[in-house]
């Protein structure tokens, strides 16, 4: 092993402080060999293990009507020879968990009776319609044509005239009618993202005495120009977003869970960041180029919460950004006229909360407590969480999918949504982003599922723990179910009960009915109050959704949870993941089969009446 | 006398970070976590060092990097000033040994 430090480019007035640092590192170096590490027992050893359904006391109920029962190793890999008995055929399951963050592991197993790699649902198919095929703008193509005649940025020479107020953080006064230069990122015709500038306009302002925050709203000027953005649109999105009152926007809503927007600096990282004005802004601009498939409905980037002299192409504005070809979007409404109830602006809606739970996090990590940044997953399930809290409040379907007034799971064969992408690959990583050979909507779909089932079982006040601490990734969350009351669960646990659930949403609520923390449909409302807010998010049956192919229209997979009917003969489980598969029982009731668990994994057989 | 182990060379190591970058490129070799931070579409690989920085990961290597997401690796390479928001520098990675 060693520690190496080989200066390039030596600034000579610097040398010396170089020198001594490398007389030092090489002298504790040559002090000796380095400690090495334990070797791994890397040795599968045989073991068997049982699972009676008989001995309700070796089982724990998720719920009157379905328990399950867990065996990991200790520490160790082991082959496990397994037998259940006392099965009712249809009624159980495996479910396979792989808890260690960072490494996937070869699947090694047989199971008695099965039928080799089917795939089952738990509910079979229906038919895709014009309706749900048109709900989701970030993954559906082709929703509908944007046929304006394209923009033109406004020649700088043409606004000259104007009063152009130089980029600087907007302060306690009202910005409204000022002007600025803004830089941001559009989708450039290859795809990529590349950064601009142009000119914009603040065209709503509106203070929250009951906070002391501000937002205002600009609009780029060549939007302005060409009236693709009207009045009416603006005013929704700051009537929408923040407005006199409490508890009546989504900047409360948010906020209320989730913690501040922007807090000034005070320590180490207060001569790079700017501070604060108590003002968010959010700049309206085609991110997309008038693409409303480009993936970009809106984005919080943290580099304008620096100074410029760090970052040149800093706003110096807490501040996000969201897609004008999206927002003035008129389709899915009643008529060609732009209603904020259409599709891209309840699109809208509905990023704003998402981007802003980004801008808190970031402020409640980074800034207030100069932790380090979250994994992309854990910030990314936190931002999902907050587009399932408001949807309600707004009145938009949200991630769930189902009409935000309907309680229930809503009809089968939902295509709408985040969860489809799940349903269709359960087994996909919670933690790895992006996924590999999969669309980063299947991430953003794993992320929803866990958000979901975390906030209708720990209730909204799970998310603030999770954001509002040192600590990020599994850590936080683990201590932030702590601290409401709850057992400390593990990694692994938090898995395997996020597994359960998913399976016993798939069972009617007033048969099946689930217990904290398996719950995920109980066919009516899960309420949660956060200081003077209640949030209210409707149940989830994961038997109802259907995913489309990725890039087609036409082509629908099975509706329901994807449970496998053997333990696949080749392929891994990825880290931090569940695997499901419909364990076959012969007619005496019986089942067995054997399975590797590396160190990590898990096996848990979940059985109903 | 008790040897100083690994971690706590490397330990060292990082807490001079900061010194060393402002000095210009050098060669390091770094112990850490390998993650992807911060929120789309501006997450990055990061090596998340034991102090809790992230050193933004470059170069070639970067996709096999990107497999050992939550990994414990050791990455050799050049340390360089600058990087994304929320990271203490760059290290363009050269070679990569997991724990």
């Amino acid at each position: 092993m060693s520690a190496t430090f080989n200066k390039r480019g030596r600034r000579p007035a610097r040398a010396p402080r170089a020198a001594s640092l490398l007389a030092v590192l090489t002298f504790l170096v040559a002090l000796g060999s380095c400690g090495q590490p334990d070797p791994v027992d890397e040795t599968v050893y045989p073991v068997s293990a049982s699972f009676d359904a008989a001995d309700a006391s070796a089982w724990t109920a998720a719920g009157p009507s379905v328990r399950f029962a867990t065996y990991a190793p200790a520490d160790r890999n082991e082959e496990v020879s397994f037998t259940a008995s006392g099965l009712v055929p249809g009624k159980a399951w495996l479910v396979v968990t792989n808890a260690d963050p960072g490494a996937s592991f070869e699947l090694s197993g047989t199971l008695a009776n099965a039928v080799p790699e089917a795939r089952t649902a738990v509910e079979s198919t229906d038919t895709a319609t014009a309706d749900t095929l048109t709900r989701y703008l970030r993954d559906i193509p082709a929703v509908s044509e944007f046929n304006a005649d394209p923009w033109a940025y406004v020649e700088e020479s043409a606004i000259s005239s104007r009063a152009i107020v130089p980029s600087a953080p907007v302060l306690s006064t009202s910005a409204l009618y000022e002007k600025a230069e803004f830089s941001y990122l559009i989708v450039n015709s290859v795809g990529e993202l590349e950064t601009v500038t142009a000119f914009a306009t603040c065209k709503a302002y509106d203070t929250d005495t009951t906070t002391g925050i501000s937002a205002a709203v600009w609009v780029l000027d060549s939007l302005l120009a060409d009236s693709t953005i009207s009045q009416t649109m603006i005013d929704a999105v700051i009537s929408k977003f923040l407005v006199v009152g409490s508890d009546n926007d989504i900047h409360d809503w948010v906020s209320s869970v989730f913690g501040d927007s922007y807090s000034t600096p005070v320590a180490a990282r207060s001569d790079a960041l700017i501070t604060d004005a108590d003002v968010i802004d959010i700049l309206i601009a085609d991110i997309g180029q008038q693409d409303i498939k480009s993936g970009i409905i809106g984005y919080f980037h943290s580099l304008h919460n620096y100074q410029k002299r760090v970052f040149s192409d800093s706003n110096e504005r807490v501040m996000f950004f969201i897609d004008a070809p999206i927002l003035a979007d008129p389709s899915g409404g009643k008529n060609s006229i732009w209603e904020p109830t259409d599709i891209g602006p309840m699109e809208i809606w509905s990023t704003l909360a998402h981007e802003l739970q980004h801008m808190i996090h970031f402020n409640e990590k980074f800034v207030e407590r100069e932790s380090a940044q979250s994994p992309t997953w854990y910030d990314e399930t936190c931002s999902a969480a907050a587009e399932d809290l408001v949807s309600y409040k707004l009145a938009i379907n949200g991630p769930r999918g189902v009409s935000w007034d309907r309680a229930d799971a809503g009809d089968t064969g939902n295509q709408s949504g985040l969860l489809p992408y799940f349903v269709w690959y359960p087994e996909d990583s919670l933690t790895y982003w992006p996924s590999p050979e999969l669309s980063t909507m299947h991430d953003y779909g794993s992320a929803y599922a866990f958000a979901a089932w975390l906030g209708r079982n720990y209730g909204p006040q799970v998310f603030q723990g999770m954001v509002q601490s040192l600590d990020t990734g599994f850590q936080a969350l683990e201590n932030a179910i702590a601290n409401l009351g709850y057992v400390k669960p593990d990694e692994s646990t938090l898995l395997r009960d996020w597994a359960v659930a998913s399976i016993g949403s798939t069972f009617d609520p007033v048969t099946y009915p689930m217990e904290i923390p398996y719950r995920f449909n109980s066919g009516t409302w899960f309420t949660g109050t956060v200081g003077s807010t209640t949030y209210q998010v409707g149940s989830i049956g994961l038997n109802r959704y259907r995913q489309i192919e990725d890039g087609s229209t036409t082509v629908l997979h099975e509706t329901g949870l994807k449970i496998l009917s053997d333990i696949p003969s080749s392929g891994s489980i990825a880290p931090a993941a569940n695997l499901y598969i419909a364990l076959p029982v012969a007619a005496d009731g019986t089942a067995a089969g054997t399975l590797t668990l590396y160190r990590g994994m898990s096996m848990t057989v979940v059985v109903s009446e | 006398m008790s040897r100083p182990s690994r971690r706590f060379v490397l330990g060292l190591f990082a807490a001079a970070l900061p010194a060393l970058v402002l000095l210009g490129a050098c060669d390091a070799t770094l112990e850490g976590t390998v993650l992807r931070v911060g929120n789309e579409p501006f997450s990055m690989l990061v090596l998340r060092i034991d102090d809790g920085r992230d050193l933004a990961l470059e170069g070639p290597l970067l996709a096999e990097l990107e497999r050992l997401q939550n990994r414990r690796v050791r990455l050799e390479g050049e340390l360089l000033e600058g990087g994304p928001p929320g990271a203490a520098a760059r290290l363009a990675v050269s070679s990569i040994e997991e724990d």
